[in-house]
């Protein structure tokens, strides 16, 4: 297998330059620069689209927090573009292939002021410029789009831009009210996705079934980032009162069906919520759910590691920042029943509690 | 390994955080991550604070309650088993570590270590891939070109 052509002497600044350049050109070659502008976590972010080619992919799990145009005023702008539909063609990366390190990092090219990541998996490259707040993602076919992408887009450079001392994204679903929520922390499988679906047919509001943004100063905060719902389609026929969501004939037929809520239950969808708590799902089996308190160090095991080893870029302070919010909140273990009124029940009495 | 040498824990990769006497580890680079009991944990905490094998038996005799017999061996396994997981490493003493050793009371257990793996392979590379003519690397199944 031929490896990428490789230009040492090329650095991150001379690259990202490079790629602004193919950027301005694709947006000519495709009619013209589409700029979208959303609020997350109180900040403007601006997507600058080559044309209208990866629109479809990218927009739709954020279209809940979208905001009024306003050029000029971004906190941070992305510039997206696809070489397919753009008819642009990219330099060659200047890194070897084996430059490209677990979770995308591309070695050589993330210092303090930038940040490449490259997915092998997906074939998205990611590149922030932390000093002018300028982000890049490029793809060669938007159309193939992997459904992770389009699900939770923008995953890393999200991470990268948002995450500090007092902010993290983690892997993680969250539901709540307007004066409190939880974080339901866990791997792949635990009951995230089921539970926060289930609360869709109660009071409760929905702000994430797999990433938010943590907030722990001034207060403890959940911040909303996309409002897609994956599940897997066999766990399909436990919500027939939610199965209309999942019927759309573009959802792909991949291991999870893929929702955006934002077409279907707009009005369930919040930004977000102080956090009141993080419970760890487990299925269980039984009829009924339960709620037994765990210990903090518990949590953060189900918490940390899945965050760290899926976000590009988390590391040391990201763990710090998970632990300072973990050691002020309550955690408990939430066992799972199958009947979902009685899980969305136990949490509804729980914030109920909390928020008198 | 002596009893004068004072341990380290390994940077950058190893992070690590104590709530309560309950220590979380985890390895950034392999995907491993660990759960000491509250022996473990107390150890792992005089580790942090650089002593010596002798500072942290000498330490536990005096705050772990309960039958202590073998404690120096287990702590030496204990010690071994980190070192082999690679969180860890040794260096010879400075002599710093001993003013730093001191905890509450704790039920003396031998020193035990979980460890989870269960997100190694989100470290795993997708090795299935073509190079496209300008030398990017994307998912199987494309067509190749730009």
């Amino acid at each position: 297998m031929p490896t990428p052509k490789s230009n040492g002497a090329t650095r991150p600044a001379e690259f990202f330059e490079r790629l602004g350049q193919v950027h301005n050109a694709a947006c000519q070659a495709a009619g013209g620069r589409s700029a979208h502008f959303f609020n997350i976590a109180g900040r403007r972010v601006e997507l600058a689209f080559a044309g209208t080619g990866l629109e479809r992919q990218i927009l739709p799990a954020l279209e809940h927090l979208r905001s009024p145009r306003q050029e000029g005023s971004a906190d941070l702008t992305v510039s997206l573009w696809d070489s397919v539909s753009t008819g642009q063609v990219m330099p060659a990366p200047p890194w070897r292939l084996e430059d490209c390190a677990e979770r995308g990092e591309v070695r050589g090219f993330n210092n303090e002021r930038f940040q490449t990541a490259y997915f092998l998996g997906s074939g998205v490259l990611n590149m922030l410029d932390r000093k002018r707040n300028e982000g890049l993602f490029w793809v060669r076919d938007g159309s193939s789009l992997a459904i992770w992408e389009s699900g939770a887009p923008l995953l890393a450079l999200l991470n990268w831009w948002f995450s500090d001392e007092t902010r993290q994204l983690v892997h993680a679903a969250a539901i709540g009210y307007p004066e409190g929520g939880i974080l339901l922390a866990g791997k792949g499988g635990s009951g995230k996705s089921t539970t926060a679906l289930a609360s869709l047919d109660t009071d409760l509001f929905y702000a994430g079934d797999d990433y938010c943004l943590l907030e722990v100063e001034p207060e403890l905060r959940v911040h909303s980032l996309y409002n897609s719902a994956k599940l897997n389609r066999d766990n399909l026929a436990r919500f027939p009162g939610l199965g209309r969501l999942f019927d759309r004939p573009s959802a792909r037929i991949e291991e999870k069906a893929l929702v955006f809520l934002r077409e279907r239950a707009a009005a369930k969808l919040t930004a977000g919520f102080p956090l009141q708590g993080v419970f760890l799902p487990r299925v269980t089996g039984l009829t009924e759910t339960t709620l037994e308190p765990i210990s903090s160090a518990r949590a953060m095991r189900a918490l940390a590691p899945s965050s760290l080893f899926q976000l590009c870029g988390a590391g040391k302070k990201s763990f710090r920042v998970m632990a300072g919010l973990i050691r002020e909140v309550p955690c408990h273990q939430l066992n799972l029943g199958t009947d979902l009124n009685g899980v969305t029940t136990v949490i509804r009495n729980y914030l109920g509690t909390r928020n008198g | 390994m002596t009893a004068d040498m004072y341990y380290r824990v390994n940077g950058p990769n190893i992070v690590h955080e104590d709530f309560d006497g309950e220590m979380v580890v985890v390895n950034l680079e392999t995907g491993c991550y660990y759960a000491f009991n509250p022996v473990g944990s107390a150890i792992w905490g005089h580790i942090e604070k650089g002593c010596t094998l002798a500072e942290m038996t000498g330490a536990l005799k005096q705050y772990c309650s309960g039958n202590l017999a073998g404690l120096e061996q287990s702590v030496t396994d204990f010690l071994g088993e980190l070192a082999a997981e690679q969180l860890i490493s040794t260096g010879p003493a400075t002599g710093n570590g001993e003013a730093a050793c001191s905890s509450p009371e704790i039920p003396y257990a031998p020193p035990e270590l979980e460890k989870f793996t269960d997100m190694q392979d989100l470290l795993l590379l997708d090795p299935i891939h073509e190079v496209d003519e300008s030398g990017w690397p994307h998912p199987m199944g494309g067509d190749g070109e730009n």
